[in-house]
């Protein structure tokens, strides 16, 4: 039996999981961040449930809580840590979004991309925008052989693409994508024989009403030669 | 040396996303880890009621409450300096804090019959305490999207945040599955993140 941490999230954030859960979810959380990132906001939420019953406490509190600071010593900062300074942001929101889309290629089989910082800095510029574009669109296929999500953004024009299960194909072939209708349809670039799955970005998405995958000859076809192995509707 | 920095005790604002936070819980927090006791003196001001009103809500009992706010207050003077802005908002940061040590209360000191009281009445009251002005916007917000909740999602939420339970216990208590509370756990926050969220 293997043990699955990842739907605990709900639980951990309501301080509703025992001793012993709550320690091993918060093992895993900095070595997942789907989970990371989904407490973080979740965290928030639960925030507002505290603000809902705010309760004005006895006069006597505040003098009795300022007595007991002015003697108490203060925790010094954790080591290699400066005191707090402006938010930063950004780079952990983004390893998320991929670590998302990843996570979706994965679907059941529970494959998960860990978070790090080299992970996050690692990505195109380029996917960042289009997968924190406010129109940013996701949709995911299935088939037998293969899973692919877009992450499409119509204001950018640009698609993150990830696959996961491809087939490897024979030297002689490859996988090109394809922007379908309303026009003929455009060549979004071919894939490279499939290894570990990395997002890659295409441009070209204009008013396409769906994203498709074809075998082609090495090199790549102006127009498909076969039909698609998926498509996917896009937002 | 005081710098006239931030403005005292503005109306606190829900917590929606770490852009929403309160600009100035978090510089005070900054101020208060080098020792400032007079931004301490505004941190109390923006946090004494939601973690006093956090703590009645969940041990329900006005002196215990009391205890717990002054004990997490004074905890928040201590780690100030361990507040990681990129982990979360300032307000999330206290009020986890307050929340934790309100459960471990409920869970380590309740006599089993005040466990039983708190059994016997599961339903999701969750409006009953706060009657104060500058909680009514949140208040309001979160009865409205606590009612676009199912039943059992809002009940699993109740039992847990303001009730104390274990999800194992809520399982129980509702005579549903722990898969399935989980599942209702996490789909009724994102269900009330993304209410609450549509806010301005
Ligand atoms: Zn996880």
């Amino acid at each position: 039996m293997t043990h699955d941490p990842h739907d605990l999230a709900g639980p951990y954030v309501l301080d509703a999981l025992g001793d012993t859960e709550r320690r091993r979810f918060e093992h895993h959380l900095p070595r997942c961040a789907a989970c990371a990132d989904e407490t973080a906001g979740l965290r928030e939420t639960t925030t507002w449930l505290a603000l809902a019953v705010a309760h004005r406490p006895p006069d006597r509190l505040r003098a009795r809580v300022m007595t007991e600071i002015a003697r108490t010593r203060q925790s010094p900062p954790p080591l290699g840590r400066r005191l707090p300074s402006p938010r930063t942001g950004g780079l952990s929101r983004l390893a998320a979004a991929a670590c998302l889309v990843l996570a979706l290629i994965g679907g059941g089989t529970t494959w998960h991309f860990h978070r790090s910082a080299e992970h996050a800095q690692a990505l195109n510029r380029r996917v960042t925008a289009v997968m924190t574009a406010p129109d940013a669109h996701t949709s995911t296929a299935r088939a037998q052989t293969a899973t692919i999500t877009v992450v499409s953004s119509r204001s950018l024009g640009e698609a993150v693409v990830t696959t996961a299960r491809l087939q490897r194909l024979p030297p002689a072939k490859t996988y090109q994508m394809w922007w379908l209708g309303p026009t003929p349809p455009r060549s979004a670039g071919t894939l490279n024989p499939p290894g570990r799955p990395r997002p890659l970005v295409t441009t070209g998405l204009g008013n396409a009403q769906r994203f498709g995958v074809t075998i082609e000859p090495a090199g790549g076809s102006q127009q498909p030669t076969s039909a698609p192995i998926l498509t996917v509707a896009l937002g | 040396m005081t710098e006239p920095t931030g403005k005292p005790s503005r109306t606190l604002k829900p917590v929606g996303d770490a852009t929403r936070e309160p600009p100035d819980l978090a510089a005070l927090l900054g101020r208060v880890a080098r020792g400032d006791q007079d931004a301490f003196g505004q941190v109390y001001e923006l946090m004494s009621r939601p973690v006093y009103g956090l703590a009645l809500r969940v041990v329900r009992d006005p002196a215990q409450a009391e205890e717990i706010a002054q004990d997490v207050l004074v905890e928040v003077w201590r780690k100030a300096s361990h507040y990681r802005p990129e982990r979360g908002s300032a307000t999330s940061w206290v009020l986890t804090v307050a929340h934790r040590r309100a459960v471990d209360r409920v869970r380590s000191t309740q006599a089993d019959r005040d466990r039983e009281e708190r059994t016997a009445a599961p339903s999701p009251d969750y409006d009953e305490v706060a009657e104060e002005v500058g909680t009514r916007l949140e208040h309001q917000q979160v009865r409205r999207c606590m009612r676009g909740l199912t039943q059992t999602q809002r009940e699993s939420i109740t039992l847990a945040y303001y009730g104390g339970y274990t999800y194992r216990e809520v399982s129980e208590l509702l005579g549903v599955g722990l898969a399935a509370v989980k599942t209702r756990m996490r789909d009724g926050l994102i269900r009330l993140r993304d209410c609450l969220g549509a806010q301005p």
